[in-house]
């Protein structure tokens, strides 16, 4: 193959959308088949599996092939490309009875409660009854496929991305319409005699074979783009189009036909009525799914696991002080300025999405404090008055202050004292306190991954409740001969969500049954309902978590917005001081104000009996999705557009140390893409969503005598905050911790 | 029906495709180099410009060439409002000079870059082209237009969650039912 030829062929595009939503229906629909080919063998086949996959497969090949990439140079190609999506891909995927194995695939809460209250409505009936007769299905498809042929609209598509994916996308729909029909997926009914299906086929491939002959021997190039097209060895323009007229015609047209055939032979054939004496497969008994646990997963229980990642950090940890004081001070081209603030606060939120606490696992200050519990006493137990959450909210407003007001991301020798003065804190105070007082009531970055990790998929639960019903031991918090028990106090059986949990797998080491894993939960699961948690209480009884939320959420957006050209712009006006004295304003007073003002008018309109704390205490955990969204977007934009700048300082470093003659490259490339807004209003949305489903239910709690008068003011509240983050998304930002401006 | 429509709906997100229309073609030397951008019309803001260089006596496209692009503004610059929306404002380089790289391209036959446009007006675009011992390079006039909202480009986005919760009230509608 020469060179050209290969670079063609490895011309592929992996979009994540594109890959995930092919991925997630091939899950569905196999985790689908599978429960229904035990149920009812006869009627869902292997060969029905291997129809839908491969529909998802020509879909696969439609999008993200070659033929994609070479959709605007050649004509051929473009074609290629609309038959597979047109003629291949429906038939494929119907062939597969989709209905039951995608709607069995959901998990059944999902389809229970979100889908079938749609499918059985009545108009939804209606409308699915008019859009599938015949009649129309075939007119939808045929004024589909000539619309698109009309040179104005063909040029649109070529021109626009998101015309071309409305061209493929009533591709597809009327296509999948026009072929069910024809396949008649299992469960639905034929309205019209099966020999209604050949003269379908038949009057669709007369208006294929005329739009093809069209385009076939058409005298002129009929879409200008292919006209002024580079081409390809001596094939012109009109050759080009020649092709793909005779590419539709003749595929297109054996698409139509063979099928047509197989129903005329098939319904004149005597086999078709006579009774199969095939034994039929028996039904296999359903046994009940394995549940997911990640820590069965080979190497997470490996004694060394965790240890390996804590090492992993502190020496980057070392790294980043020792460069922060003795490097360059300009951040971008300082460890301590690139790391702690762009990658690990990226990659940290990232893990909290896909997993949850994983920082606090992999967390480097552990060794200095069992270090401070060898040295020092380590008897004394933390202050009654002192256990809450107040000191870490006082923490964490100094550090998204100090943040801001010092410029710390901008300053790599005050970085790396902030990392001392943190290994040093978490010595002294777990070297004189018993217990993980430190982590529980002090760490400003553990109550950061506490409360953002009540919105991630797993969690660190029983397996088996029943099992710990006769537990009598108690190890999971008390420990044993070989293993202590929770440090934080989390009881497993009562424990609920990932408020105060390090992931540390102390109580999952100490548990004699090995009934304790890292199993999935639907993200937020723990802000449906106030209960009590182990450890933790109720929320509503907690003003202290409360505030520690809020300042989290309110923080989230205001220190995205710290970095927006025009907040800067507006700061520059004013003199340092207002600035600070605003932006604490910002992280104390507005949160404060905003919630109890939010609470007060739930309480009022909703004619709540409660206390407004409580009201205010038992809704703010509600908003912590839209808060970590904020978050999320905020440190992946920051992740991506510098996503390369460790390299330059890694050669800088090695530079500086002698172990190269090399100098850094500054000019680094990075995971930037045009897109990347769109990644981040998507997962504001999610949150957003997330904030309002939670403040619905969470309304019922406190007797409310209108439910509608507590969700009025927290909706609005939610609203102003989605509105500023999609406000901040769209501003221009400050690059930092890059040498860009 | 109702499976037609659970496919699509669940293959919807997938339907992404790329775009892009040729902004000029000129032949140097033995070379003929073609220009292609992203968005057509050209908007300021983030373009992707794609470049082809192909051999004028085969037809057969230059693989090993190294290609720049830069920018220059045709007009005061100074005072116009850049357009600068993320992620813009990370693509930007001191110097207005982009290399195009065949590993950034999605078409393997082409080189390209992800140039960022400060302003609408007109921009000189110089494309620069090494082959071998071979250098070319040409200036050609762009037309810019002013950049598309935010709103506009990403109104699906901002309509999503107020869809949601349309359908949330719908399904609680019919579930009371």
């Amino acid at each position: 193959m020469n060179s050209a030829a290969e670079a063609a062929f490895l011309s592929w595009n992996f979009e994540p959308f594109q890959m995930g939503a092919i991925l997630l229906t091939a899950l569905i629909y196999v985790r689908g088949w599978r429960k229904l080919n035990r149920q009812v063998p006869a009627r869902f086949p292997t060969w029905r599996l291997g129809a839908f996959l491969g529909g998802l497969l020509a879909l696969f090949l439609a999008l993200a092939s070659p033929l994609d990439a070479f959709g605007s140079l050649l004509l051929l190609a473009h074609m290629a490309q609309h038959l597979l999506l047109t003629m291949v891909v429906p038939p494929l995927l119907l062939l597969g009875a989709p209905q039951l194995p995608l709607l069995s695939g959901l998990p059944r809460i999902v389809a229970r409660e979100v889908f079938a209250p749609f499918l059985s409505w009545s108009w939804a009936h209606r409308i699915g009854s008019f859009v599938t007769h015949p009649v129309v299905a075939w007119m939808a498809f045929v004024f589909s496929n000539l619309l698109w042929h009309v040179p104005a609209m063909y040029e649109l598509a070529l021109r626009s991305p998101a015309w071309h994916k409305v061209e493929h996308l009533s591709f597809l729909g009327t296509a999948l319409l026009f072929w069910w029909f024809v396949i008649q997926p299992w469960p639905s009914r034929p309205r019209w005699p099966r020999w209604a299906v050949i003269p379908y086929l038949l009057l669709a491939d007369i208006q294929n074979t005329g739009l093809s002959a069209f385009l076939s021997f058409y005298e002129s190039v009929l879409y200008p783009t292919y006209a002024a097209a580079p081409r390809f060895g001596n094939l012109t323009a009109l050759e080009d189009q020649a092709g793909a007229g005779a590419l539709m015609w003749v595929p297109g047209s054996i698409a139509f036909i063979v099928p047509a055939a197989a129903i005329a032979v098939q319904y004149l054939s005597s086999k078709r009525r006579g009774a199969s004496s095939a034994a039929k497969p028996r039904p296999e008994p359903l046994k009940p799914a394995a549940r997911l646990d990640l820590l069965k997963w080979p190497g997470i229980r490996w004694k060394y696991f965790r240890p390996t990642l804590q090492v992993t950090l502190l020496l980057l940890a070392a790294l980043v002080v020792w460069d922060g004081l003795s490097g360059p001070p300009v951040s971008a081209t300082n460890l301590a300025g690139v790391l702690p603030w762009t990658h690990w606060r990226g990659f940290t939120v990232v893990a909290l999405l896909a997993i949850g606490n994983l920082f606090c696992m992999a967390c480097p200050f552990v060794f200095v404090r069992d270090l401070g519990r060898k040295i020092l006493p380590a008897t004394w137990h933390w202050p009654r008055a002192l256990r809450s959450k107040w000191i870490a909210v006082g923490l964490v407003v100094l550090y998204l202050w100090s943040y801001e007001v010092f410029d710390l991301w901008d300053n790599p020798a005050a970085t790396a004292w902030i990392i001392l003065g943190y290994f040093l804190a978490a010595f002294l105070i777990d070297g004189f306190f018993r217990g993980a007082s430190f982590c529980k009531y002090v760490c400003p970055i553990g109550q950061f991954h506490f409360v953002q990790s009540l919105v991630s998929p797993f969690e660190i639960k029983v397996r088996e409740p029943d099992a710990c019903r006769t537990c009598r031991t108690h190890d999971c918090i008390k420990g044993n001969a070989e293993q202590r028990g929770c440090e934080l106090q989390l009881f497993q059986p009562r424990k609920q969500g990932n408020m105060d949990c390090t992931f540390c797998l102390d109580c999952v080491k100490a548990c004699p049954k090995d009934n304790v894993g890292l199993l999935p939960v639907w993200p937020g699961s723990d802000l449906l309902h106030d209960t009590f948690r182990s450890s933790v209480g109720r929320y509503a009884a907690r003003p202290d978590l409360a505030a520690l939320m809020a300042v989290l959420i309110f923080g989230a957006f205001a220190n995205a917005a710290g970095m927006v050209v025009p907040v800067l712009e507006l700061e520059a006006q004013w003199s340092p001081a207002v600035s600070a004295w605003i932006l604490l304003g910002v992280l104390t007073t507005i949160p404060f104000v905003a919630v109890v003002l939010a609470g007060g008018i739930a309480k009022w309109l909703g004619g709540l009996p409660n206390r407004l704390s409580a009201g205010v205490s038992g809704m703010v955990p509600a908003l912590v999705p839209l808060g970590f969204s904020m978050w999320l977007a905020h440190f992946v934009f920051h992740l991506f557009t510098a996503s390369h700048t460790p390299i330059p300082v890694a050669e800088r470093m090695a530079n500086d140390l002698g172990l190269t003659q090399k100098l850094p490259d500054w000019s680094v490339t990075s995971w930037a893409f045009v897109d990347l807004p769109g990644v981040e209003l998507f997962l504001l949305d999610a949150g957003f969503l997330l904030t309002l489903f939670y403040i619905w239910k969470r309304s019922v709690q406190g007797g409310p005598r209108r439910r509608w008068g507590v969700v009025l003011p927290w909706v609005t509240l939610a609203l102003l905050l989605f509105a500023a983050g999609v406000w901040i998304i769209f501003q221009p930002m400050e690059m930092r911790g890059t040498l860009l401006h | 029906m109702r499976t037609a429509l659970l496919i699509w709906l669940a293959l919807a997100g997938s339907l992404l495709a790329d775009g892009g229309s040729v902004l000029f073609q000129e032949r140097q030397g033995k070379y003929e180099i073609t220009v292609f951008g992203l968005p057509s019309p050209l908007r300021a803001g983030p373009v992707d410009l794609s470049v082809m260089v192909q051999e004028v006596a085969t037809g057969e496209p230059v693989l090993d060439a190294k290609v720049g692009l830069s920018l220059k503004a045709l007009f005061d610059a100074s005072g116009a409002r850049e357009v600068w929306t993320p992620p813009c404002c990370s693509m930007k380089r001191s110097d207005d000079s982009y290399p195009a790289t065949r590993e950034r391209a999605q078409n393997k036959l082409m080189y390209h870059a992800l140039v960022p446009i400060s302003a609408e007006g007109e921009w000189e675009l110089t494309v620069e082209m090494r082959h071998r011992n071979d250098a070319q390079y040409f200036v050609k006039a762009l037309t810019v237009a002013a950049p598309r909202r935010p709103m506009l480009t990403y109104w699906p986005l901002l309509v999503l969650p107020f869809a949601t919760v349309g359908g949330f009230a719908l399904n609680r509608y019919l579930r009371s039912r």
